[in-house]
């Protein structure tokens, strides 16, 4: 039972850093359509500029904003220098930050090299406290992980439905015609969420490490969780989002501590049921253009 | 003149292929290190024509294909290591690929487009779970080595120059069915499907059931291409079906040309080239074939295969425009009846 409670735990921390992950993937497809593969890489790419920022600095936060701006900087060269080219094809976006995967995957092991790196969390965050019940011992870290997600999930919930920006950006999920021929300047939104989502994906990457670590081959699987959870959720659904990433972490926690031979395999059934059942996602609408 | 052109046209496809295979054939029986590179060329080349059936004609592009090629080296593997014999090995890879197909295909038709690659991945993603995690089974990170290969009277695979023929024998049948495939009535509707697929259904296509086929053959061809590949390599481990090699497959077909089938054959040159060659000589290969695959998608979107085609259509137009001025007073004649012109 202990076990089991630590593991639960254990999920929601990582659901946390999922749907940081995953609430930036479904804002930019379900606004602007791509579907952008490099997601993943871009968070392994945020964890290393702040495993480099901390090395220099010895400030953890330094480094967690170093990880974001610069993910968010590199998302709007992204937007703004290489979408433009791809005449508005899903398909080619898709391929072409396939490619960028390949690219920001070889440029990491250039710098990093190939052995996995750690970035411990400062002060009070790196110990551990016994909880009231059962006389579990867990790390404040993964406490302060998940209450950062929180806040930044609610922090994006006020954004998205209590401010003029959020309703503009939940108008282009809709209609994006519709709000460019109300005279909102949908190229302006549109590099926006491209940078909110990259920059949140930074953000993930560097809360991530104590959480998944920080080594090659931790972007493919963290883009095939966010996968998982936004097909699940819905694509470009904000509240699908966090129930898929809620599903997703807690079936993967359970998987890896239960079943380790397929725990891996097993975090698809959940996508596998949802696309047999409700295509469109648990939250989703069904597209209407 | 014109019929010269005419009838150079005509011969020029039958043509290329040969001096291809000529090339091909040259290298693959040349016993030097550039064999090994087009047997790999070769076995690539025919999982990725399989991903091009269902992605350039029917709109459907799979990121799970290295998926099946994994699972068609692991049939071989696993019934190898259980005590079968080596044909047994390939029946029981055959049968694994098409039941894998047969029940993955289910969920996977049910979407198209972005859902469709995702769903794709994730199928991939599965099987590559399993190659991992499964190590009972599948020997984990280690792989499984094969050491027994299938033979027929004086002929056994474990003689490289045999490997190396049979591979090429099996990359031509797949070929020429392919090509047969695209052409029947079954790939015409592949095709229609990708353009209009609400008005396929209202002819009366099954079109969900077409899709289905397709999915089984395009999972088939990288099953077959994955017993060649367990067979050349002696080993197959994960590595053989991670999310990069799905990748690579992508790459071959949209670098080559989607919908044609030829193309992939030239993307699988292109990209078997970077990893085995440049690779020697660039140590950040993996970048510049990233950034040459991105400008690939914004420049030549129907890849090698659209820029020769292009270049085809320039030169063609260049002669005969020069044809012309040489001989302006000369009728139209369709080319059939040009022979008074000699």
């Amino acid at each position: 039972m202990t076990e089991f409670i630590v593991q639960t735990i254990n999920g929601f921390t990582l659901a946390g850093v999922i749907f940081l992950v995953s609430s930036g993937f479904t804002l930019i497809f379900g606004v602007m359509r791509v579907t952008s593969l490099m997601h993943g890489a871009v968070f392994l790419l945020g964890g290393y500029v702040a495993y480099s920022v901390i090395s220099g600095t010895h400030h953890f936060f330094w480094g967690l904003a170093a990880a974001t701006v610069a993910m968010g900087a590199l998302g709007l060269l992204v937007e703004r220098a290489l979408l433009p080219l791809l005449r508005h094809s899903e398909m080619a976006e898709l391929l072409a930050t396939l490619g960028l995967v390949y690219v920001i995957d070889d440029v990491c092991l250039a710098i990093w090299g190939g052995n996995p790196l750690n970035i411990t969390l400062p002060g009070v965050l790196g110990d551990s406290s016994t909880l009231p019940f059962r006389g579990i011992v867990y790390p404040n870290g993964r406490f302060f992980i998940l209450g950062v997600s929180v806040a930044v999930a609610v922090a994006l919930y006020v954004l998205l439905h209590r401010t003029r920006v959020g309703a503009i950006i939940r108008a282009g999920v809709d209609d994006r015609d519709m709000v460019s021929a109300l005279g909102i300047n949908v190229r302006v939104v549109f590099s926006a969420v491209f940078v909110l989502g990259t920059a949140l994906a930074g953000f993930a990457g560097v809360l991530g490490v104590p959480v998944v670590g920080l080594a090659p081959g931790n972007d493919t699987t963290i883009l095939l969780l966010a996968l998982a959870v936004v097909v699940i959720g819905g694509l470009g659904s904000y509240g699908g989002a966090i129930l898929g990433s809620v599903i997703i972490a807690l079936a993967d926690t359970y998987g890896t501590a239960y079943f380790p031979a397929v725990s891996y395999s097993v975090l698809f059934i959940p996508l596998v049921v949802v696309l047999l059942v409700r295509p469109q996602g648990l939250l989703g609408r069904r597209a209407t253009v | 003149m014109r019929r010269v052109l005419a009838g150079c046209d005509l011969a020029a496809a039958p043509a290329g292929g040969l001096a291809a295979l000529a090339v091909i054939m040259y290298f693959l029986l040349s016993g030097t290190y550039l064999a090994t590179v087009f047997e790999d060329v070769l076995i690539f080349a025919i999982a990725a024509m399989g991903l091009d059936f269902l992605g350039g004609y029917g709109g459907l592009v799979s990121l799970g294909q290295a998926g099946f090629l994994g699972l068609g080296a692991y049939g071989v593997g696993v019934a190898e290591t259980r005590g079968f014999g080596p044909w047994a090995a390939v029946g029981i890879a055959v049968g694994v690929v098409i039941g894998a197909a047969l029940v993955t295909g289910v969920v996977a038709v049910r979407v198209s487009g972005i859902t469709y690659v995702i769903i794709t991945l994730a199928i991939g993603q599965i099987l590559w779970g399993l190659s991992y995690q499964w190590t009972s089974l599948t020997g984990g990170d280690n792989g499984i080595p094969v050491t027994t290969m299938p033979s027929i009277g004086p002929f056994s695979l474990s003689d490289q120059q045999t490997i190396r023929v049979v591979t090429l024998i099996v990359f031509l049948v797949v070929f020429g069915l392919l090509m047969l495939m695209v052409r029947s009535p079954f790939g015409l509707s592949l095709q229609g499907m990708k353009s209009n697929e609400r008005r396929l259904r209202a002819l009366g296509y099954q079109t969900a059931v077409q899709r289905y086929l397709g999915y089984a053959v395009a999972s088939f061809f990288a099953g077959v291409a994955g017993i060649l590949y367990v067979f050349a390599n002696l080993l197959v481990s994960p590595s053989t079906l991670e999310f990069s090699q799905d990748g690579y497959l992508v790459l071959m077909v949209v670098l080559g040309g989607l919908g044609t089938i030829w193309g992939p054959v030239l993307g699988s040159v292109v990209i078997v080239l970077f990893q085995q060659e440049v690779s020697l000589y660039v140590s950040r290969w993996q970048t510049l074939m990233g950034v040459v695959f991105i400008a690939a998608v914004i420049y030549t979107p129907d890849g090698i295969a659209g820029l020769l085609k292009a270049a085809h259509r320039v030169l063609h137009r260049a002669a005969t425009g020069a044809a012309e001025a040489a001989a302006p007073r000369e009728p139209a004649v369709p080319a059939a009846s040009g022979g008074e012109a000699r």
